[in-house]
C-alpha cells in the first residue's frame, strides 16, 4: 500500500487487537459490535410477553408447553461499526517545536501584538488571511513536518481506520480546522484505508480552530450510533469542546478524543535560555507574545496544567476516552495501549 | 560643577554598556512561531510588565552605578563652601608656609610635569596665594601670614589686621621669598583666628598652603580660637623625601684645648628604607680633615667619630657633610645625595672654640701632710693625679696645655677660683662651708669640679655639707655615701672589682667605646666608697661607669652650667690599679677636659630662630655688626639684661646655614675668617647656624590626627588633582569640603545601586529555578 503513514510495524503491532465498541452501535452489516436491535441471531437475550401482531414464528412454543404462557424469544443482532475520524488540520497542529521566523515589520505581516483584546479575539477569529495560508503537507516537508501534530494525528487515524476496516467495520474522516474542509463518509471497504491516508497525505494543516462548532456539524451529520474518534491538541475553549463532546455522547455515539501535543508545549521549554525577550506567534491568529520564555515559562506551565486537567475532568465526565499522547511516543505504543485497556 | 578629574569622566560612557546590551536585544529579538498563545493569559501579561519594569530598574540601576562610580573617580565640586558665596564680605587669611622645606621642587619637578618647569613648592604656593587673592573682590578682607611669622595686611606690624586693600596684598604676595628656617603653623594659625572679627556677617576662612610636613605640626597644641574658624589645608607639592641627614654634630669634651686629641662626633639618620653608604666629609676651617664612608641601616641612626686636634687657640670652624651615597641594595641605582634643599641636613656646622691651656686646680689633701715622706706622698692619690695631669698636657714641643696648681685644702681659701675651669678635690677631709660656697658658685657659673675619694675623706662632710639637699641647687654632690662606715673593704685582689658597664655616649667616654673598652675592662678596683646616685630630676644625674653587683663608680651630676664628677675610689695603687694603667691618663684627661667645657657650651643655634648673645665685654654704646654666611651685614640690637649685656638677634636675621660672625664695629676679619677684635679688645664671636632638625624629616602630617588637637577648629583637607592640567585653586577650594562629601555619596549610591542590582537580578533568576515540580508533572502527564 503505497503511504507513508501506514507503517507495516504498526500494523502488525496491532493485529489482533480489535477495536470494539463500548456501547451499542447500528449498523447494516453483521459484525463484533452489539445492535439495538434484536433480530436474527444466534445470541439469546431475553424473552417478552407476546403482543399481538407479533410474528407468531418468534413464539417460543417450549416455554408455552411448559408455562401457558405466550413469550417471544428475543435475539441480539451483532453489527458492524460506522467510525468517524475526525482529525484536526488546523495550523497550529503543524506546530514541530520551536522555529523561528523572519521578523516581517508588523505593517507588513499584519501581525499584531498580543493584547487582552485581540488575545481573545485571535482564537474566535476566523477571518485571519495569514493563518489560511496552508502549511507544507506533513511528509513533505522534510523532517520537520514528520515531527508536527498533524502528522502524528495523521498516523494514528490512519491505523486506526485500517483497524476498523480490516475487522470489517466502516470509517470515515472528516478533516476540520474552523471547518470541515474535508469529509470521507464511512466505507468498509478496503479502498477506503487508501483513501483516507491520500486524503490525509494530501491535506495540509491551516486555519484557525473551531473544534466544538465542528464537532457539533458532526453530531447533527449521523443519525446512526457510531464511534467517533477525535484527533486534535484541542487547543481551544476547553468548556465548548467539552460540550460539544458531551452532545456526541448524549446522542449514544462512542466518543474518544486523542490529544495529540508536543511535550514542549506543555513544559514551554523552547530553548530559548539566555536569547531574551522572544516574540511568540500564534501560528493560527498571528498574534504576537513579547516575553522572555525563561521569565514566565513557569506562569504558562501552570496554565497549560489547569488546561489540561480541566480537560481530564471533562472529559471523565462526560464518559469519553481522552487519550493524551506526545509526539514523542510511538503511535503504535499509545494505539497498542488504548486498545488493550480498551478490551479489557 | 566642576571636576578635578574629568578624565574618568570617560568611565561615564561605561553607563552605556547596559543600555545598549538592552537595546542590541531588543532589537535583535527572536520571532517564533507558536502552536497557540492561548496560555498566555492576563496574569501573564501582568507578571511580564512587572518583569519588565523590573529589567528596566536592573538597567537603570547599572547605569548609576557606571555613573556614579565615574563621577566619584572624576571628582565633582560645587560651590558649598562660602568662598564663592557672599562675595564681599569675605575674611580670608592665607598661610604660606615659607619654610626650608617649602622650596623642594614643586608638582613640576614630579610626574605630573605641570605647573612650572623647576618650580619650587614655595613658588607654587604662592602662586596659589595671588590667585586667591586675585579671586578676592571689594569688600572682602585678607592678610597673609607666614610658617616663620611674617605678616602681610592690614594694621601695624605689632597688631596686624586684615587688609582691604587686595591690590597692595598681592603685591607683597609677589615679592615673598622663601626661608631656610624651620615653620610653626600652630603659631600662625592662632595668630590669623586673632585676625577675624565677630561679625556673623562676615564669611571666615583660613587657607593653609604648605607642605604638610610632620615636624612643622607637633611642636605645639593648636589653639582654640574664639570662633569657629574653617581651615582648608592644601597640601602643595610632593612630601619631603625621605633621605639620609645629618643629625648632630658635637666634640667629645666640652672645652676643645690646643694640642689635646679631641673626638667629634657626627650622628646622622637614615629615614629611608634602605642602607645607605654616604660618604661623610669634615673640614676644619676650610680644611678637610676626614673623609669615611658612613654606614647607615635603614630607618636607624648612625654615629661616626672623627678625631680632631685644634693647632691654634681661637674659634674654628667644622663642617661635617655627606658628598654623596650609593643604594646599597644589590642593583639600586647609584644616586648621589641632593644637595641643599632635597637633603636640608646633609651638610652642619659647628663652631669650636679652642683653648690655648686648661687651667686646674688640684686640691691635694695629703699636700700638707708629712711632706718630709717621699715614699708615703708617691703612695697618696694627689701624686698620681697631678703626674698623670702632667703626662696628659705634655703634648710634644707645644706648651703644657694642662697646668695643674696642687694647693692643700687649707690654702684653697686663698685660691682664686675664676681663673680655673676645673677645680680637682683629691682625698680632702673637709671644708669650710664658706669654701664650700666658694665652690658651688665656681660650679654654677660653668666650672668642673671632680672629687676623688681617699683614705682622709670625711664621710659625713661630704653627705651633709656638700651633697646636702639644703644647699642651693641641690648640693655638689652627685650621689651619697651609704654605711656607717663610709667605705666598704672590698677585699684581695683576686676578688676586686671590674668595670662592666661604661656610658658610651658620654662625651667624655666615647674615646673608650670599642676596641678600647678592654683597657677600662682590665682595672681592678679593690677599695671603694658604695655610693648612691642622688635621686633628683631625671637627666641631671647619670652613672658614668658601674662595676659588679651595678655598683656605681663614675657618676656625673649637672649643676648650675657647670659639671661635677664623683670617683667613687681613690686613684692610688692601694685602692686600684688605674693609676698604673695606661688608660688612666687619657681618662683623665677626657674628664678634665670635659669639665671644663661646662661654661662654654656649643650655642645651638637654628635658621629663623631669634638669638641672645649673652656676653660680657659688649660695648653697649656701639653697634654690634652680624655677618652671615653670604656676606652680608646685619646690625643686631643690644639690651642689658641684669648685669649683662645681651644682643639680640632677630630670627629673620638668621635666615641661612652657615657661621656668623657677630663683632663689634672697627674690628677687622683677617683672611683665615677668624675675627681680630685688636689689642685689648675681645674677638667677636662665632655662631653656626643649622637648618632646624625638623625640617629634614620626611613624612606628611595627617589631618585626622590634627583634627584630634583641634577641638572648634574645622580643619578640610584639600585633594588637588593629582593630573592633569590644575584648576584654579579659588575654584577648588570653594567646595572642595563638600566636593568630599558629594565623592562619598556618589560611591555609596554606586554601591547601593549594586546592591539593590543584585536583589532585583535575584528575583528575576529565581524565577528560572521552578524545574523540578515541572519535570515531575511532565512526567506524570507523559
Amino acid at each position: 500500500m503505497p503511504t507513508e503513514l501506514l507503517d507495516p510495524k504498526l500494523l502488525d503491532r496491532l493485529r489482533g487487537l480489535p477495536l470494539v465498541a463500548r456501547r451499542v452501535v447500528e449498523g447494516a452489516l453483521h459484525g463484533l459490535h452489539r445492535s439495538p436491535h434484536q433480530g436474527l441471531s444466534v445470541e439469546f437475550v431475553q424473552h417478552r410477553a407476546y403482543t399481538p401482531g407479533d410474528d407468531p414464528k418468534h413464539l417460543d412454543w417450549k416455554a408455552l408447553a411448559r408455562n401457558d404462557r405466550y413469550v417471544i424469544k428475543q435475539y441480539e443482532q451483532e453489527t458492524n461499526l460506522r467510525a468517524f475520524l475526525l482529525l484536526d488540520s488546523s495550523r497550529s497542529m503543524a506546530w514541530a517545536g520551536p522555529q523561528t521566523a523572519q521578523v516581517p515589520n508588523d505593517k507588513e505581516a499584519g501581525g499584531e501584538s498580543l493584547s487582552p483584546r485581540n488575545l481573545t479575539r485571535g482564537f474566535d477569529s476566523d477571518a485571519a488571511s495569514p493563518s489560511q495560508r496552508p502549511l507544507p503537507a506533513p511528509g513533505i516537508d522534510g523532517e520537520r513536518g514528520r515531527n508536527s501534530k498533524y502528522h502524528y494525528a495523521s498516523v494514528l487515524a490512519a491505523a486506526l481506520a485500517h483497524l476498523l476496516i480490516t475487522q470489517g467495520d466502516s470509517a470515515g474522516l472528516f478533516l476540520a480546522a474552523d471547518r470541515i474542509v474535508r469529509q470521507l463518509p464511512p466505507r468498509a471497504t478496503p479502498s477506503q484505508i487508501l483513501s483516507i491516508c491520500r486524503a490525509l497525505e494530501s491535506a495540509a494543516p491551516a486555519g484557525g480552530t473551531a473544534l466544538p462548532a465542528v464537532i457539533n456539524t458532526l453530531a447533527a451529520a449521523i443519525k446512526r450510533k457510531s464511534l467517533v474518534i477525535v484527533l486534535s491538541d484541542l487547543f481551544d475553549d476547553p468548556e465548548a469542546t467539552l460540550g460539544a463532546l458531551g452532545r456526541l455522547t448524549h446522542t449514544g455515539h462512542d466518543v474518544v478524543v486523542f490529544q495529540v501535543l508536543d511535550r514542549r508545549e506543555v513544559t514551554f521549554d523552547l530553548g530559548l535560555a539566555g536569547r531574551g525577550i522572544t516574540i511568540l506567534r500564534d501560528m493560527e491568529t498571528n498574534a504576537e507574545f513579547e516575553a522572555e520564555p525563561a521569565l514566565v515559562g513557569q506562569l504558562v506551565r501552570q496554565e497549560v496544567r489547569r488546561f489540561l486537567t480541566r480537560l481530564d475532568e471533562g472529559c471523565r465526565r462526560q464518559n469519553v476516552h481522552l487519550v493524551r499522547t506526545m509526539t514523542d511516543v510511538p503511535p503504535e505504543t499509545v494505539l497498542t495501549r488504548y486498545l488493550s485497556w480498551r478490551t479489557r | 560643577m566642576l571636576f578635578l578629574s574629568p578624565l574618568f569622566l570617560l568611565f561615564g560612557l561605561a553607563a552605556g554598556v547596559p543600555l545598549v546590551l538592552h537595546l542590541y536585544q531588543r532589537r535583535n529579538r527572536t520571532v517564533m512561531l507558536y502552536s497557540t498563545n492561548r496560555f498566555f493569559t492576563q496574569s501573564i501579561l501582568r507578571s511580564q510588565r512587572r518583569l519588565r519594569l523590573r529589567r528596566l530598574i536592573l538597567l537603570l540601576l547599572r547605569m548609576a552605578a557606571c555613573l556614579c562610580i565615574a563621577l566619584a573617580a572624576a571628582q565633582p565640586i560645587l560651590d558649598l563652601f562660602g568662598l564663592a558665596r557672599r562675595a564681599g564680605s569675605r575674611d580670608v587669611v592665607i598661610l604660606l608656609d615659607d619654610s626650608l622645606s617649602m622650596s623642594g621642587p614643586g608638582a613640576a619637578g614630579g610626574p605630573t610635569g605641570r605647573g612650572h618647569a623647576g618650580a619650587s613648592k614655595f613658588v607654587e604656593a604662592r602662586d596659589m596665594a595671588l590667585d586667591l587673592v586675585h579671586h578676592l573682590v571689594s569688600g572682602d578682607r585678607a592678610a597673609l601670614i607666614t610658617y616663620t611669622g611674617r605678616v602681610y595686611g592690614g594694621g601695624r606690624p605689632s597688631q596686624p589686621a586684615l587688609s582691604k586693600d587686595l591690590a597692595g596684598l598681592a603685591s607683597e604676595v609677589a615679592s615673598l621669598t622663601p626661608t631656610q628656617a624651620a615653620g610653626d603653623p600652630t603659631s600662625a594659625l592662632a595668630l590669623a583666628a586673632r585676625l577675624f572679627d565677630n561679625s556673623p556677617q562676615r564669611t571666615r576662612a583660613v587657607i593653609v598652603l604648605s607642605d604638610m610636613q610632620d615636624s612643622d605640626w607637633r611642636k605645639q597644641p593648636l589653639v582654640q580660637p574664639d570662633l569657629p574658624v574653617d581651615v582648608l589645608c592644601v597640601p602643595v607639592g610632593t612630601p619631603p623625601t625621605a633621605a639620609c641627614v645629618l643629625d648632630d654634630l658635637e666634640l667629645g669634651q666640652g672645652s676643645a684645648v690646643v694640642g689635646q686629641p679631641n673626638v667629634l662626633t657626627v650622628h646622622a639618620v637614615n629615614y629611608g628604607p634602605a642602607l645607605v653608604r654616604p660618604r661623610l666629609t669634615v673640614q676644619l676651617d676650610g680644611k678637610e680633615i676626614s673623609s669615611q664612608p658612613l654606614t647607615v641601616p635603614a630607618f636607624s641612626p648612625a654615629v661616626a667619630h672623627v678625631p680632631v686636634i685644634f693647632a691654634t687657640p681661637g674659634d674654628h670652624r667644622i663642617v661635617a657633610g655627606f658628598t654623596g651615597h650609593k643604594a646599597a641594595r644589590p642593583g639600586g641605582d647609584s644616586s648621589s645625595l641632593r644637595s641643599g634643599i632635597g637633603s636640608p641636613r646633609s651638610e652642619i656646622f659647628l663652631a669650636a672654640r679652642a683653648i690655648a691651656d686648661l687651667p686646674l686646680l688640684l686640691v691635694d689633701g695629703q699636700a700638707d701632710a708629712d711632706t718630709a715622706n717621699a715614699t708615703l706622698r708617691r703612695q697618696a692619690p694627689g701624686f698620681f693625679l697631678r703626674a698623670a695631669l702632667l703626662a696628659s698636657g705634655a703634648t710634644g714641643e707645644q706648651a703644657q696645655s694642662l697646668r695643674p696648681d696642687v694647693v692643700p685644702a687649707s690654702d684653697l681659701a686663698r685660691t682664686q677660683l675664676s681663673t680655673y675651669r676645673v677645680v680637682i678635690l683629691c682625698n680632702v677631709r673637709d671644708l669650710p662651708a664658706s669654701q664650700v660656697e666658694r665652690l658651688e658658685n665656681f660650679v654654677a657659673r660653668g666650672g668642673g669640679l671632680a672629687i676623688f675619694m681617699g683614705d682622709q675623706a670625711d664621710l659625713d662632710f661630704y653627705n651633709r655639707l656638700i651633697g646636702s639637699a639644703a644647699r642651693p641647687l641641690g648640693g655638689l654632690m652627685p650621689a651619697t655615701f651609704s654605711g656607717p662606715v663610709g667605705f666598704e673593704q672590698v677585699g684581695p685582689a683576686d676578688q676586686a672589682l671590674h668595670i662592666l658597664t661604661v656610658d658610651e655616649h658620654q662625651p667624655a667616654l666615647q674615646r673608650f667605646a670599642g676596641a678600647l673598652r678592654s683597657s677600662l675592662a682590665t682595672i681592678s678596683i679593690y677599695r671603694c666608697y658604695k655610693i648612691t646616685p642622688r635621686a633628683t630630676a631625671p637627666g641631671d644625674c647619670w652613672v658614668l661607669a658601674a662595676m659588679d653587683r651595678g655598683l656605681p663608680l663614675l657618676v656625673e651630676h649637672a649643676y648650675g652650667k657647670g659639671r661635677v664628677l664623683l670617683m667613687g675610689t681613690a686613684p692610688t695603687p692601694a685602692w686600684t690599679n688605674l693609676p698604673l694603667r695606661r688608660v688612666f691618663i687619657p681618662l683623665l684627661s677626657r674628664l678634665t677636659m670635659y669639665l671644663a667645657g661646662g661654661g662654654t657650651p656649643n650655642l645651638p643655634v637654628e635658621v629663623g630662630q631669634p638669638v641672645d648673645l649673652v656676653h660680657g665685654g659688649w660695648d653697649t654704646s656701639k653697634p654690634l655688626w652680624v655677618t652671615a654666611p653670604d656676606g652680608g651685614r646685619l646690625t643686631a640690637s643690644i639690651r642689658i639684661e641684669g648685669a649683662a649685656a645681651v644682643a639680640y638677634l632677630p630670627g629673620r636675621a638668621v635666615a641661612q646655614p652657615g657661621f656668623y660672625t657677630v663683632q663689634l664695629k672697627g674690628m677687622n676679619v683677617r683672611s683665615d675668617g677668624r675675627l681680630d677684635g685688636g689689642p685689648g679688645r675681645r674677638p667677636g664671636e662665632l655662631l653656626a647656624a643649622n637648618v632646624p632638625p625638623s625640617e629634614a624629616l620626611p613624612g606628611v602630617v595627617k589631618l585626622s590626627s590634627l583634627q584630634a588637637l583641634a577641638g572648634r577648629w574645622r580643619l578640610h583637607e584639600v585633594d588637588l588633582p593629582r593630573r592633569g592640567p590644575m584648576p584654579s585653586l579659588t575654584s577648588i577650594l570653594a567646595a572642595q569640603t563638600s566636593g568630599r562629601g558629594i565623592w562619598d555619596t556618589l560611591l555609596w549610591l554606586a554601591l547601593a545601586a549594586v546592591l539593590i542590582e543584585t536583589l532585583v537580578a535575584n528575583q528575576i533568576r529565581s524565577l528560572r529555578r521552578h524545574r523540578e515540580d515541572d519535570r515531575q508533572w511532565e512526567t506524570q502527564a507523559a
